[in-house]
């Protein structure tokens, strides 16, 4: 497989990369109206890994490479290749590793999307960051620009009230993995945002990448403090910062502002009336963390209130996030928070541990048995009288659109 | 809980240079629980340092939530690295709390010599970082107080004959370490397994002075398994210095992947060593899980006649009778199964595996269940099941 693209991005500031593989040729982009991306050897590899591990073809490229990320480009693979089994080690090829030419600069980003966990680490470094790295087409769509643009004039908000530049990067590369398969969420987001940090290592020394959870957490995930900094050249490092605190803290910190919390964009659902839906997951996940910090007023629009029954049949997607729900059960009550919701955040834990051990019961039962089971449960869905968990179904429509 | 404090801080102060024995003594003094540790070598010269005292007295400061004071140099990097791993053993014991290192004078430390170590006990891991490092690794580095205490002196000779035997075949220099430190940390409840390995193994390679530029640590887990196990891939590397550097090594292979690796080589299977509970010579138990594990994978690689030094025969029996606890061993007997029933050997055994590996799999999915309904059924349950495996056993 071969990925190549042009020295430079076009007058729109848009630089397209071509991966090839026998006949086959698929194409991505990058684009910023506000960097000069330079599409070193690095970035190129970044954001083809994925595609050549899955394929199982040795990843060929001209030109030159930092030699640190040559030397660990492998390590990077040892760790992708053990977390999923879907992807295999390949060479790297046709490329010269030397020390990086490109001379260590002054600025220092973070990627910031306006939530809990980049709003912590731009308070954390805020006499150091320089920049905020907005990414477009990330989570949602780049094609969605009505929900983009009121993400992007809240990062620039933010931006503007502490004094940094900001950088909006699009691309589609996100979806040209959904489409072989490679999930965005549990597969490729880390290293798509290093293939981006990569095109502006020019200018950039650091760039910060928040964490999602904390050192106690240290499960495979596609961004984590183990496989971030590896990412890294000569000239540019980055840092995956903030796994000293859960969520429950990181929001305690954020309280302490009244504009960070009334400028907090968590949702990933489609929202017309306020930043946040109120009631996915996410929503009510960090509404409780506001409310156990005092600060659910002074907190972000939802379209929504936190109400118990909401809370009740709220649905969670893994033992991670069910992990997170315990952290707010913990500090709700030692917050003295009402007894409503403390009672319906506990039953909505249960329910959905005891969901995930069944399931996992289920696993330990001969074939047929197993079979047998999921009848009622496929009837049942085909009637249309329960749906698929959220984030199964999400990353389903997620894949088919990429693949359109 | 943390013990009663009677001092604010955490004094730290060592010898300048090992006595006649080559013995070096580091005084911990904080807490009635604070006490002298020593290290020991007979094949090198240790060297005190700022940065072994700190290794050694870390988790122990941070369990009495005492600030630790030392005099003199230490590296730069390890001072600064010392920060996130207070946050990491904080998040992963919420006793550890976090606390300030004071007095210490930071230097760039300059390395003096070009040795790697590898620190190797003759089990499946190092044999394998052994192997796969051969070019590079000049010292074995083995430590007696690891898994083995320091006064067990037969077992220890038992298990350094093969880490010699091991050195002479491919020409390494052996440095063999004593140490009391485990004692110190386990006598404070700090889990050994979870906490307490990669610290003194951190401690011993600051020792060793600056003559090693590199140490290897091998991994027991995989990066699929991102537990603390006696260290970890993050935070092994935080405890080098700017000449001296860890490197957890392995984690991109399963334990039968590198059982299938040592395999090739007659003269390792001859001297596996794997055993946490050996017997008085030495030898691997061959009844405990650890054993039957690696038993298991040999025996799936048509191995196992060719090794003697497990003390007891693979029974089907007894492999039924395994009980597996925790994502750690749940998913390295998935792994020994995968292999078994791979290679088409051995079918009552992998038939064995797979019923113990069942039973534990709902023993504990059962126990979790009921704790979401009542910790005192689950509490029951836990107690009847041990009892039915007792049971069991003797039947």
């Amino acid at each position: 497989m071969r990925v190549h693209a042009p020295a430079g991005p076009d007058a729109n500031g848009r630089l397209a990369v071509t991966l090839e593989e026998g006949t086959k040729k698929d194409s991505f982009y990058f684009a910023s109206r506000d960097f000069n991306l330079q599409p070193s050897g690095e970035a190129l590899i970044a954001s083809a890994l994925f595609a050549a591990m899955q394929s199982g073809a040795a990843l060929g490229l001209a030109g030159t490479i930092s030699r640190e990320f040559y030397e660990t480009i492998g390590d990077i693979q040892d760790i992708l290749a053990e977390w999923h089994p879907q992807l295999a080690k390949v060479g790297i090829e046709g490329c010269q590793p030397q020390p990086c030419s490109v001379a260590p600069a002054g600025r220092v980003g973070l990627f910031f999307s306006a939530g809990v966990d980049s709003f912590y680490s731009l308070l954390k470094h805020q006499d150091e960051i320089t920049d905020l790295i907005f990414i477009r087409g990330h989570e949602f769509r780049a094609r969605e620009n009505e929900l983009l643009d009121r993400n992007a004039r809240i990062v620039h908000e933010t931006a503007r009230r502490m004094g940094k530049h900001v950088i909006e990067v699009e691309t589609d590369l996100r979806w040209l993995l959904a489409s072989k398969g490679l999930k965005w969420v549990k597969v490729t987001h880390g290293a798509v945002m290093a293939a981006i940090g990569l095109l502006l290592q020019g200018e950039f020394r650091r760039i910060y990448i928040a964490a999602t959870g904390n050192y106690a957490r240290l499960d495979p995930w596609p961004s984590h403090p183990m496989l971030d900094p590896m990412w890294g050249t000569e000239a540019l490092e980055f840092v995956h910062d903030g796994c000293e605190l859960n969520r429950v803290e990181k929001v305690a910190v954020l309280a302490r502002e009244d504009w960070v919390l009334r400028s907090l964009r968590v949702c990933g659902e489609y929202t017309t009336t306020a930043p946040n839906c109120g009631r996915c997951e996410k929503c009510i996940r960090t509404m409780l963390n506001l409310l156990a910090a005092g600060a659910l007023e002074r907190g972000p629009q939802f379209e929504v209130g936190l109400d118990a029954q909401r809370i009740r049949r709220m649905r969670v997607s893994d033992f991670h996030r069910l992990e997170d729900e315990k952290d707010n059960l913990h500090a709700l009550a030692q917050a003295g928070a009402p007894r409503a919701i403390i009672r319906a955040l506990r039953s909505a834990i249960h329910r959905w541990e005891r969901r995930f051990l069944l399931m996992r019961l289920a696993r330990t039962l001969p074939s047929p048995l197993r079979l047998l089971l999921r009848l009622p449960y496929r009837l049942l869905r085909r009637l249309g009288l329960i749906e698929r968990r959220p984030r199964e179904a999400g990353e389903q429509a997620a894949e088919m659109q990429g693949a359109s | 809980m943390s013990e009663r404090r009677t001092r604010s801080e955490v004094r730290l102060g060592a010898a300048a240079s090992p006595d006649a024995r080559g013995r070096i003594d580091v005084r911990i003094d904080g807490n009635e629980a604070g006490r002298p540790i020593y290290f020991q070598s007979g094949d090198v010269d240790l060297a005190p340092s700022n940065e072994a005292a700190l290794t050694s007295a870390i988790l122990p400061a941070m369990l009495w939530n005492q600030n630790i004071v030392v005099e003199g140099p230490a590296s730069r990097r390890f001072l600064e690295n010392l920060d996130r791993i207070e946050d990491i053993y904080h998040c992963w014991d919420a006793r550890l709390q976090k606390v300030q290192v004071r007095g210490a004078t930071p230097v760039v430390r300059e390395r003096r010599g070009e040795r790697v170590g590898l620190f190797f006990s003759g089990g499946v891991d190092s044999f394998y970082s052994l192997l796969k490092h051969q070019d590079e690794v000049t010292d074995l580095i083995f430590i007696h107080g690891f898994d083995i205490g320091v006064g067990d002196r037969s077992r220890l000779q038992g298990i350094g004959e093969v880490v010699r035997r091991a050195g002479e075949r491919l020409g390494k220099r052996v440095v063999e370490v004593a140490t009391d430190l485990r004692s110190l940390l386990e006598g404070q409840a700090l889990s050994w397994r979870r906490l307490g390995g990669g610290p003194v193994k951190a401690a011993i390679g600051h020792v060793l002075g600056a003559e090693f530029k590199r140490i290897y640590i091998a991994a027991a887990e995989t990066y699929a398994i991102l537990v603390p196990w006696g260290g970890h891939p993050l935070l092994d590397p935080m405890w080098g210095t700017e000449a001296l550097e860890f490197r957890r090594d392995g984690g991109e292979s399963t334990r039968p992947e590198k059982v299938g690796r040592l395999v090739a080589h007659d003269w390792i299977v001859e001297s596996l060593r794997v055993c946490w509970r050996p017997t008085a010579d030495g030898l691997n138990c061959g009844r405990c899980e650890k054993c039957m594990r690696t038993m298991l994978i040999l025996e799936s690689f048509g191995a196992l006649e060719r090794c003697p030094t497990f003390a007891a025969d693979l029974e089907p029996q007894r492999v039924a009778r395994i009980h597996y606890r925790g994502v750690y061993f749940l998913d390295g007997a998935r792994e020994v199964l995968e292999a078994l029933e791979r290679s088409g050997r051995a079918r009552a055994l992998a038939r064995a595996l797979r019923r113990a590996l069942t039973r534990s799999e709902r023993s504990v999915v059962v126990s979790a269940l009921l704790e979401t309904y009542s910790p005192r059924a689950a509490s029951s349950f836990r107690r009847l099941d041990r009892q039915s495996r007792r049971d069991d056993s003797l039947a």
